[in-house]
Order: structure tokens, then C-alpha cells, then sequence
């Protein structure tokens, strides 16, 4: 067993000592910024800015300022939204159910992943916001006490279940990646030489003197806090398929969906990881933290999410003829052929042809290969939540209510702000914490030295 | 605590289990030991009981379950029922989601609350630092000193097991 484990490439390059892991993580933060960075900044401060003036435009205007008409009333917003809580998934995946599953590449990827997690269900959450029309009534989602009766919520509606889900998500999601970088606060706190740096960073790390009762409790609250997480994962998703699936539009109204788009999520998730780690291993210089077999691992993850994504494509299909029913099998034969057709073949090509390329070790091995599939894998995913909510709604029940969906300006900059939005995010992000676990790293070090000596 | 200890650290956490071992065996109570990582197979060579925080989760995980359920039921059921496209007012099963989901949602936050509260973690609290350095590279052991008489002993385990450095600190 130790032998076989012996052929694989290392997790780690080397074999740093604790204080190189200490001083190669945390380099960066004290280091002026580089100019590729400034320059991914500006880029992505412009792109927000676009974004928050065309949606200031549209809250200031209404939504008619979008390109939804009486037939298409959900298109490019809720698309954006179920596009970026794809993303959001791969995050808790790798910290919470990898831990569980004891698989150790996850250790340095997991802390950006889980950022990446909650900038990108900040992202999403923006969109339903913005399609209320008055935002600043968004409370009135919420059941809490009100002059109107009191009158709740409805609790049977899936609309209601996806804010609750949703929240609750965001909320175990941001105290999981708290809690994992106390340690970590503390490392920054104690080695840092500026004074105002230091003050922010004893306030976040808590006092934290990596006490032995202390690391007791705090594994036992991670390993507690990844079992929650995990079946909280699966749910989101599922709820926000439920959006669709418990309606009867033909081409939403399916049992497949939860699975599917729970798939789809984890797909599209990590296809952006890989987008992101690929850019920061270079630009933060950490390639011996993330490693080639990092990469190959996230890409077997593609691969099997990929392959699972592409069945529901074709059991869907399958069952639309199978099942006899002939508004499901038009919405199908619509979508393959229909005006929209050239959408519909954009996502089967990036989402079921592209990963199988996967299968080659010399594609899943191969750095720049990866960085193309994974673009490609966001775009097939964008493009799969806008087959299945445009392609559905466009041909309605009457047919003289038939209408095509086009987006405005205002949409594609709102979409353009929320990359922007996300990419500040993640680029402040890597410069004020530390985006890899360093107390983690050290644990996966002493191990190997640990067995290296039980050899000797 | 205000009562006097040996602070030896170490490089390396074989030194340091060795060290406990040898303490232990010689019928030393170990006072504390400070790790930059969850040092492995430390809490078996301590005999440390298992965190009861588990319970914790048990706790608000019930309460949230109990909570969500009750809340929903009442307010569609006995509040306000709505006619919602013909549905009855008690469609139990359309209120599981909410009610899973709170149940997560309150488990997850009792527990960080509690770690937070029984470690002292807080934005006020001041770290003990009894040796420097270990949250970068540092295992330090701490034996609290109950007689006069076997500081030297004591010292002279540490030493064997691979001590760096050993000073007296009160804490």
C-alpha cells in the first residue's frame, strides 16, 4: 500500500520546513502588489463599476429596462443566479465532503475554493434581488411579524425553500471558512510587523494561542461543521431545481432535476476552481503547493460530473420520446432545433464532447489543455441554465403568445458587474488572507515526515 | 494560574511525544502543550477525554427542527390558513426543506457558539504566550512544577526527549 502510494507525485513539492510553509504563504501579503495584479484589479473594479451603474439604471427605471416580455418573464437574471450558485457549490464540496472522505489533495485548494463559495453566492443572490424590482422590499421575503395580518410567507412554495436554503448555505458556508483560518489569523498576527496590521488581525483571530484542548474542540467542530455542510450542498440545489421542477412548464416539470443540477453545480464548480487556482498558482507563485496532481485531481472531478451531467442531457431526451407525452417531446425537439438550437448545441458541445477529452492523461496533465476545458466548462454551464430557462418559456401553451427573448445592454453589463463583483472579491481576497491553509499544509508536512521516519 | 511551570519547546513533535511519555511515566501532570497544527495522536497520549461538543449540534439541531416545524404549521395551519391552488392547509411535507434547512442552519451556529465560548475565543481575548513562535514552527510542552525538588529531574527529561530550549514561566 505504501509503496503504490509512493509512485503518485507528491501533494507537496519537497519538503518545506514548517517555517518556509509559514513565510511562502503569508510572503505574499506583506509584498507590494505586482503589476499583474493591479492590472486584474483595475480590470475587475471596471467591470463591477459597469455592473452597479447599469443595475442603479435599472432600480432607478424598473424592469422593463430588461428584454423579458409577457412569455419570457425569467431569462438572463435567473440564469446569472443559478449559474453563480452552481459555482458556489464546488467550495463546500472540496472543504467539507473531501474532508469527510479523507482525500488529502483537497488541503491546499480548499480555502480558495471556499472564498470562491461565497463571493459567487453573493453573486447569485444579487440577481433575484434585483428582479423584485424594489429591492428595498426584500425583507417582505422573510416571515416576520407585519401589520398585514400578520400574513406569512407561503411555506409551500420552492421560491421561499431556495431563500431559506440559500441563506442558510451562505451562512454555514462563511463561519466553515471563518473558523478554518483562525489559526491561520493568528500566524499572520504574530509575524506581521505593522501595527495596524496586527491589531486587525489579533481582532479576527480571537485570542487563538493553538492550545491543545483548543485544537481538540476545533477539529472536532470542523469535522462537525463538513457533516453539516455536506447534506446542506445537496440540498441547495436541489431546492433551486425545484424551482423549476414543481412547475408544469414542459421541459422543467421532471424528477430528474434535483440529481441533474446538483451534478451540473458540482461540474460547473469546479470548473471554475481550476480557472482560478490555474491563474493564482502562477501569479502568487505556489506551484509547490498546487501541484500538477492537484489539478489532475479536479480534472477526474470534471470528468465524472461531466459524464454525469451529459446522461441527464441524454436520459432526458430519452424520456421525452419514451414517455409519449407530446408537449415534452416539442420542448425537446424545439430545444435541439429550434431558434435557440445554436444555444442548445453550445452547451451539449462544452458539457458532454469537451470533458470526455478528459479521459487522455496527457489533456488531464497538461496546464494550459486544462485552462481551456475549464473555460469552456463555465461557458456550457452558463449555457445550460439559459437553454432550460429560455427554450421553456419562449414557446408558450397558446401559441399566438410565442415570443422570442433577447438581452438588453443593461442585462450583459449587470452580468459583466457580477464577474466584476466576483473577481474583486477573490483579488482582495488573496491579497489580505491567506489563500492557502497554512495550519493544514504544516499538518500534511509533519505527516510526511512523520512516515518518512517510521521507513527509516 | 499564577503557578510556576517548565516551558520546553521543540522542533519536531516525536520530541515532544517522547517528552510527554517520559512526563507521564514519572507521574508528571502535563499542563498545557501549544501547536502550530492539530498535533496527531496527542490527545491518546494524554488520555484526553473527546470534545462533547457533538451534543451541542444534537442540541440546536433538535431545537431548530422543532422550531421550523411548529412555526410553519402554525402560521399556515392555525394563523392564516391560505388557499394556495386547492392545497390543504397542512401540506406537512412542503414544509420539510425549511425545516431541514433550519435544523442545519441552528446545529451549525450552537456549535461554533460554543467552541467560541468554552475556548475563550473572542475579539477581546488575549492569547497566552508562554513561548514565541508556535504559530510558525514551535511544539511547546508545558509541566507545571508541583514541588521544588524535581525541577532538575524534570529538566533533565526534557532534555533527553530533545528539548530546544527550557525556561521556568509562571502561568
Amino acid at each position: 500500500m505504501t509503496d503504490l502510494l509512493e509512485l503518485r507525485p507528491a501533494l507537496l513539492e519537497g519538503s518545506p520546513t514548517l517555517r518556509q510553509i509559514t513565510e511562502e504563504i503569508a510572503r505574499p501579503l506583506d509584498a507590494r502588489p505586482t503589476l499583474g495584479w493591479l492590472a486584474c484589479f483595475l480590470a475587475a473594479a471596471t467591470a463591477l463599476g459597469l455592473g452597479a451603474a447599469a443595475a442603479t439604471y435599472e432600480v432607478m427605471t424598473g424592469i422593463g429596462t430588461w428584454g423579458l416580455n409577457k412569455t419570457v418573464g425569467w431569462a438572463f437574471d435567473i440564469t446569472n443566479f443559478v449559474f453563480w450558485i452552481g459555482i458556489g457549490h464546488a467550495g463546500t464540496l472540496i472543504s467539507a465532503i473531501l474532508l469527510l472522505l479523507r482525500q488529502k489533495w483537497r488541503t491546499a485548494i480548499s480555502r480558495s475554493a471556499e472564498g470562491m463559495t461565497i463571493f459567487a453566492v453573493m453573486c447569485a443572490g444579487l440577481f433575484p434581488l434585483l428582479h423584485m424590482g424594489r429591492p428595498w422590499f426584500a425583507f417582505w421575503i422573510f416571515p416576520y411579524p407585519n401589520g398585514r395580518g400578520p400574513l406569512w410567507v407561503n411555506f409551500r412554495s420552492p421560491l421561499l425553500w431556495d431563500v431559506v436554503a440559500i441563506s442558510t448555505y451562505f451562512t454555514i458556508s462563511l463561519v466553515f471558512w471563518y473558523v478554518g483560518m483562525i489559526p491561520d489569523l493568528a500566524t499572520l498576527r504574530d509575524r506581521t510587523e505593522k501595527r495596524w496590521k496586527r491589531r486587525i488581525y489579533g481582532l479576527l483571530s480571537l485570542g487563538w494561542d493553538g492550545s491543545r484542548k483548543t485544537w481538540s474542540r476545533y477539529e472536532t467542530l470542523s469535522l462537525i461543521l463538513a457533516g453539516l455542510a455536506t447534506p446542506l450542498v445537496v440540498s441547495v440545489h436541489s431546492i433551486v431545481s425545484m424551482d423549476f421542477a414543481t412547475s408544469v412548464i414542459p421541459g422543467w416539470h421532471a424528477t430528474i432535476f434535483p440529481p441533474y443540477f446538483v451534478a451540473g453545480a458540482v461540474f460547473s464548480g469546479f470548473g471554475m476552481v481550476m480557472t482560478l487556482l490555474i491563474l493564482t498558482r502562477k501569479v502568487m507563485a505556489l506551484e509547490r503547493y498546487i501541484t500538477p496532481r492537484h489539478l489532475e485531481a479536479m480534472a477526474k472531478v470534471l470528468l465524472l460530473t461531466g459524464s454525469l451531467v451529459g446522461f441527464c442531457y441524454l436520459t432526458e431526451l430519452f424520456i421525452a420520446w419514451y414517455g409519449g407525452n407530446p408537449f415534452e417531446r416539442a420542448a425537446f425537439w424545439n430545444r435541439a432545433t429550434g431558434p435557440y438550437a445554436w444555444a442548445y448545441w453550445t452547451m451539449m458541445t462544452c458539457n458532454l464532447f469537451v470533458p470526455q477529452l478528459l479521459w487522455s492523461k496527457r489533456v488531464r496533465t497538461s496546464v494550459p489543455a486544462l485552462f481551456v476545458i475549464s473555460l469552456l466548462v463555465n461557458v456550457g454551464m452558463w449555457f445550460e441554465r439559459f437553454v432550460i430557462i429560455v427554450t421553456s418559456l419562449h414557446r408558450d401553451f397558446l401559441p399566438s403568445s410565442w415570443w422570442m427573448y433577447k438581452p438588453t445592454v443593461i442585462e450583459v453589463a449587470i452580468l459583466i458587474g457580477s464577474f466584476g463583483l466576483f473577481f474583486t472579491l477573490f483579488l482582495l481576497f488573496v491579497r489580505t488572507l491567506p489563500i492557502i491553509s497554512m495550519w493544514e499544509i504544516k499538518g500534511l508536512a509533519a505527516e510526511a515526515s512523520r512516515s518518512a521516519a517510521e521507513k527509516a | 494560574m499564577g503557578r510556576e511551570a517548565l516551558v520546553a519547546t521543540f522542533a519536531r513533535e516525536a520530541g515532544l511525544l517522547a517528552a510527554i511519555h517520559a512526563a507521564r511515566q514519572s507521574g508528571h501532570a502535563v499542563g498545557e502543550v501549544f501547536a502550530p497544527y492539530p498535533v496527531h495522536g496527542l490527545d491518546e497520549a494524554l488520555d484526553a477525554p473527546p470534545s462533547r461538543l457533538p451534543w451541542i449540534t444534537l442540541a440546536g439541531g433538535m431545537a431548530g427542527l422543532v422550531a421550523a416545524a411548529v412555526f410553519q404549521a402554525w402560521a399556515a395551519v392555525i394563523d392564516w390558513p391560505l388557499n394556495v391552488g386547492g392545497k390543504p392547509a397542512n401540506s406537512a411535507l412542503a414544509f420539510l426543506p425549511i425545516t431541514f434547512e433550519a435544523t442545519v442552519l441552528l446545529g451549525g451556529l450552537a456549535t461554533a457558539g460554543a467552541f467560541f465560548w468554552r475556548s475563550r475565543l473572542g475579539p477581546r481575548a488575549v492569547p497566552r504566550r508562554l513561548a514565541a513562535g508556535v504559530t510558525d514552527d514551535v511544539l511547546a510542552l508545558v509541566l507545571p512544577l508541583g514541588s521544588i525538588g524535581d525541577e532538575e529531574a524534570l529538566r533533565e527529561l526534557l532534555a533527553a526527549a530533545g528539548a530546544r530550549e527550557i525556561r521556568k514561566e509562571v502561568w
